[in-house]
């Protein structure tokens, strides 16, 4: 399966739309910088280095930007598969569909959490010592609390990657796998602003003592979903409130573990043709 | 043309992306209507009109999928060359296609329109807003949706790979829409923010009236309201000043129609179709 990887990544890195994807990635970056310069020169704002860090998984409470692009990147990428016919030759020469499957799947989790990795890494490297200046501290929040909305917000976009490696599965085409992939993040990007708005509203009218019917049942429901989607995650992380952070990395694994085990259930049956 | 035009349509009835485009918009359509009802029922007065113009957010995202599958799957059929094998030109190939963009476009907002009027008015009540600007806010909406088909097809009949063209078309819709929400957060800032008391360690203060640092003026003002004229940008205008639509909204769109369907024709004349 080593070579499967080797394989997969080293195509990744190799093709046009790895580049397009990474211009994309340091376009977003440079736009969240320049924002932060802005803001710093001119006493605007009043944010410190992990509101700029965690930009790097939404913008403004439901701009999932980083998804879209990765969805453009992880179809295309898996669709070729397909297209092409790589996956038939994979076969012929002897892996068998689950080495096929998973070492697919690791290629999107490198891809995506590297390019994550990539933001967090420049964006924190630029802003720091504008903001460090403008406000007098670096960080509102612990060090520790910081860890793990950054590692929350990677395992959630390891359990997207998932999510998009069984929808190319199911699809098995680049141009349907493409357009389902990115209609989901826009789709789960209006769905996670819906529910931010219900639990917004279902807080306050508990908070104030207001009668609701069934309120605590459908704020709990809200919340869930916010918290099971890995775009609500990344929502929630950027937006910097996260009143269940412990249960996040719990819902994505089980995101990863069920989108994994149906995509190997459902590839192992597949008609390649 | 006329046959192009015939076949366009007879292709657009069995094609599963319009299909499903119609069911997304009439989905919608019905969805806001829920939403509406669920408000009322707690207690929350919603107007019709207030899920009605939710109509201008959704043709960008739809019709990109639509007209990118649409037209794109003239290239992976391998009929645009049969078209012009058969003595077509280049020039009715490419408005054909535009035409049945430009139709389905109209359609799926209808698809959203009939829903939301059939079932709104009698769960939500009739428009509270005159019905003139309602009307106006539709034919708006409409124009745009054609600009905005004219967009996409000038990007599927000049990319022949349709993975990259749906791509793009999608991604272009998604940046305009949320450009446009950006550029609105942006003009609608305060230039001077008022006078105004505040308490602190018990005491009232007054905080005089101060400029906004983030009021935008000058030279990039005028190119934000530029940008913001632009039909992907415009379904955000539209939707905030409902009431009252610009006439110069339309008028743009129609522009941009007019400029992107020339240069597409200019540039698939020349295009080499392999």
């Amino acid at each position: 399966m080593r070579n499967l990887l080797c394989a997969g990544l080293r195509r990744l890195v190799k093709s046009r739309t790895f580049l397009f994807a990474l211009l994309a990635v340091l376009a977003y970056t440079a736009l969240v910088v320049l924002v932060c310069w802005d803001h710093c020169a001119q006493g605007a704002g009043n944010y410190t280095l992990e509101a700029i860090l965690t930009s790097g998984f939404g913008l403004m409470g439901y701009l999932s930007v980083p998804s879209l692009i990765y969805a453009a990147l992880l179809s295309v990428h898996l669709g070729a598969d397909y297209s092409d016919g790589a996956l038939r030759n994979k076969l012929t020469v002897g892996r068998t569909r689950e080495q096929v499957y998973l070492a697919d799947l690791l290629t999107c989790v490198i891809a995506s959490v590297g390019l994550d990795v990539l933001y967090l890494l420049l964006s924190g490297a630029l802003c720091a010592y504008p903001v460090l200046e403008a406000r007098g501290v670096l960080l509102r929040a612990s060090p520790g609390q910081v860890l793990a909305w950054v590692a929350a917000a990677l395992l959630a976009r390891a359990a997207w990657a998932a999510a998009v490696k069984l929808t190319v599965t199911v699809l098995g085409s680049r141009t349907a796998g493409a357009v389902a992939a990115l209609l989901m993040v826009v789709g789960a990007m209006i769905l996670c602003q819906f529910s931010f708005s219900q639990i917004q509203f279902l807080s306050n009218c508990l908070g104030d003592g207001l009668p609701v019917k069934n309120g605590a049942a459908r704020l709990a429901f809200w919340q869930f979903l916010m918290d099971l989607l890995p775009t609500g995650q990344s929502l929630q992380v950027s937006m910097l409130y996260t009143p269940t952070l412990w249960r996040l990395p719990l819902l994505s694994a089980a995101v990863f573990a069920v989108s994994t085990g149906a995509g190997l259930l459902f590839f192992r049956r597949r008609d390649l043709k | 043309m006329n046959l192009l035009l015939k076949a366009n349509f007879s292709r657009l009835w069995k094609d599963g992306a319009f299909w499903a485009s119609l069911a997304v918009m009439a989905g919608v359509g019905l969805f806001e209507v829920a939403v509406g009802v669920s408000a009322r029922r707690q207690g929350i007065s919603v107007p019709l009109e207030n899920r009605y113009f939710v109509l201008a957010l959704m043709p960008g995202i739809v019709l990109s999928a639509f007209c990118s599958l649409f037209v794109g799957g003239e290239y992976s059929g391998g009929t645009i060359r049969n078209k012009i094998t058969v003595g077509h030109t280049r020039d009715a190939v490419y408005l054909a296609s535009l035409c049945t963009c430009i139709a389905a476009g109209g359609l799926a907002c209808l698809a959203y329109i009939v829903p939301m009027v059939v079932l709104g008015i009698p769960l939500l009540g009739i428009f509270q807003m005159e019905l003139g600007a309602v009307v106006w806010f539709t034919l708006c909406v409409f124009v745009m949706t054609g600009s905005l088909c004219a967009v996409f097809t000038l990007i599927a009949i000049l990319n022949q790979n349709r993975a990259v063209t749906a791509i793009i078309c999608i991604t272009l819709a998604y940046f305009l829409l949320f450009l446009g929400i950006y550029l609105n957060s942006r003009l609608t800032e305060l230039e001077i923010i008022p006078a105004r008391e505040y308490i602190e360690n018990g005491q009232i203060l007054l905080r005089e009236a101060e400029k906004n640092p983030a009021y935008v003026s000058g030279l990039k003002r005028t190119v934000f309201q530029a940008l913001y004229c632009l039909p992907g940008c415009q379904a955000v205008q539209l939707v905030a000043e409902a009431e009252n639509c610009p006439w110069s909204l339309p008028l743009i769109s129609a522009l941009c129609a007019i400029g992107s369907t020339a240069a597409g024709l200019a540039l698939f004349r020349r295009k080499d179709l392999k």
